[in-house]
């Protein structure tokens, strides 16, 4: 049995790890609201900004646009994973890792050759990378340079597709559903994809014209769902870095009740020897 | 009747208020919007947008974007947004020498060429507002 000593210490170290997990807790809870928030706030822009693609599309009858074709090249596929820096977030990584790794392998197994971009540690230390090309891996995207991130790689997307590098540009990310759900997802950015709406273009005026707007409003577009998809990246890591810390907390608490009644046990057994002791001694005189 | 405005970024909701003049920075040039305008989609310059309340002006330098008239409301989408009053003088001045030199050590053929073109062209106006 373990002596009073060693109890009592490792009583103090998992009290000293629950600590530190609840730190942790609170601090990803904070970080979570801001970046929902942020998430949220982003919501208008994306309406608005897509309202106005679907009217110019509406309007314009004959539609033609490097983003919304598809290109000559049709052998290279370009990836784009989002996942965190940091570990201690329950299955956030490991989830979309393993989507990534399916929708590489079935890629391969078109015959497609398939380069990665990836944003986060995470992510490359990830994936297994022995059959894929790292197009480039980024670390240390935070949300202060997350819109100035988002820029330069629309731009970036924007010049490969006009080198004809990819035939097409995939998106994978935790979709932040709600603070306990995420989903990993995958979204084609290049070719843009435009869904039928509603939306009639017919009453309005457009200056310059049409085709003018649309390219303008097509990086645009780009540019807003990859703000949107660091957005919830972030949001989502925060929300399971919160809940594997809950976790951790209250599994140390039990840990800690358990190896307190073994203390207690261990001293009172202690205790009850030493009486006995005493008292046989003293019936010995 | 006043023009309800929305001033949108990538971020967030800007600016949400009326006005009864809205002057934009449009792709060919200068223009109001009074209430009442036909509907009408258009791209806008980098430059000030100013909102006309009475006699009161509320000016914002607005980074490209386009703008979205109708009836009763317009709404502005630009990449970046600041308030005229909020500049700091020094700061925008140095952004734009900044830019400036970073912009004339890029060739045409840089990737980054655009987006630094983009960044003068923002920050000069942010100077000079």
């Amino acid at each position: 049995m373990a002596s009073l000593r060693d109890l009592k210490s490792r009583i103090t170290s998992v009290k000293n790890t629950r600590k530190i997990t609840r730190a942790m807790k609170m601090v990803a809870a904070s970080k979570m609201n801001r970046a929902e928030e942020a998430a949220k706030a982003a919501q208008p822009y994306q309406v608005t900004i897509k309202r106005a693609l679907d009217r110019v599309v509406a309007a314009e009858d004959d539609i033609d646009h490097p983003l919304l074709s598809i290109p000559d090249n049709n052998r290279d596929v370009l990836i784009i994973l989002l996942t965190s820096d940091r570990g201690l977030c329950g299955g956030f990584n490991s989830h979309i890792i393993k989507h990534a790794q399916k929708t590489i392998s079935e890629l391969q197994s078109d015959g497609k050759n398939v380069s990665v971009l990836f944003f986060g540690k995470k992510g490359a230390s990830g994936l297994d990378s022995k059959n894929l090309q790292v197009y480039r891996a980024v670390e240390g995207n935070n949300p202060k340079t997350f819109a100035d991130s988002s820029a330069s790689l629309c731009d970036e997307l924007v010049s490969l597709l006009l080198q004809n590098k990819f035939e097409r540009t995939l998106l994978l990310f935790n979709h932040f559903e709600s603070k306990m759900i995420q989903t990993p997802t995958t979204q084609q950015v290049i070719p843009m994809k435009i869904e039928e709406s509603e939306v009639q273009g017919g009453d309005y005026i457009y200056e310059p014209g049409g085709e003018q707007i649309l390219s303008e409003l097509l990086p645009m577009v780009l540019n807003a769902q990859l703000l949107q998809a660091f957005l919830e990246t972030e949001a989502g890591e925060q929300s399971a870095r919160m809940q594997a810390m809950d976790n951790a907390t209250r599994n140390a608490g039990e840990m800690i009740d358990k190896l307190t009644l073994q203390y207690n046990r261990a001293r009172q057994a202690a205790i009850t020897k030493e009486l006995i002791e005493i008292i046989s001694g003293a019936e010995a005189l | 009747m006043s023009l309800s405005v929305k001033v949108v970024t990538p971020q967030k909701i800007f600016f949400e208020g009326s006005a009864d003049m809205v002057k934009v920075p449009g792709w060919q040039g200068e223009y109001g919007v009074l209430p009442h305008h036909a509907s009408m989609l258009t791209l806008s310059r980098p430059g000030l947008l100013s909102l006309q309340n009475g006699s009161q002006t509320t000016r914002f330098v607005v980074d490209r974007g386009f703008v979205e008239v109708g009836p009763a409301d317009i709404s502005v989408m630009v990449q970046r947004c600041v308030a005229v009053s909020d500049i700091n003088k020094e700061e925008a001045q140095s952004m734009f020498n900044q830019a400036k030199e970073e912009f004339s050590a890029l060739h045409r053929t840089d990737p980054k060429y655009e987006a630094a073109r983009k960044q003068v062209e923002f920050t000069k106006i942010l100077a000079q507002a």
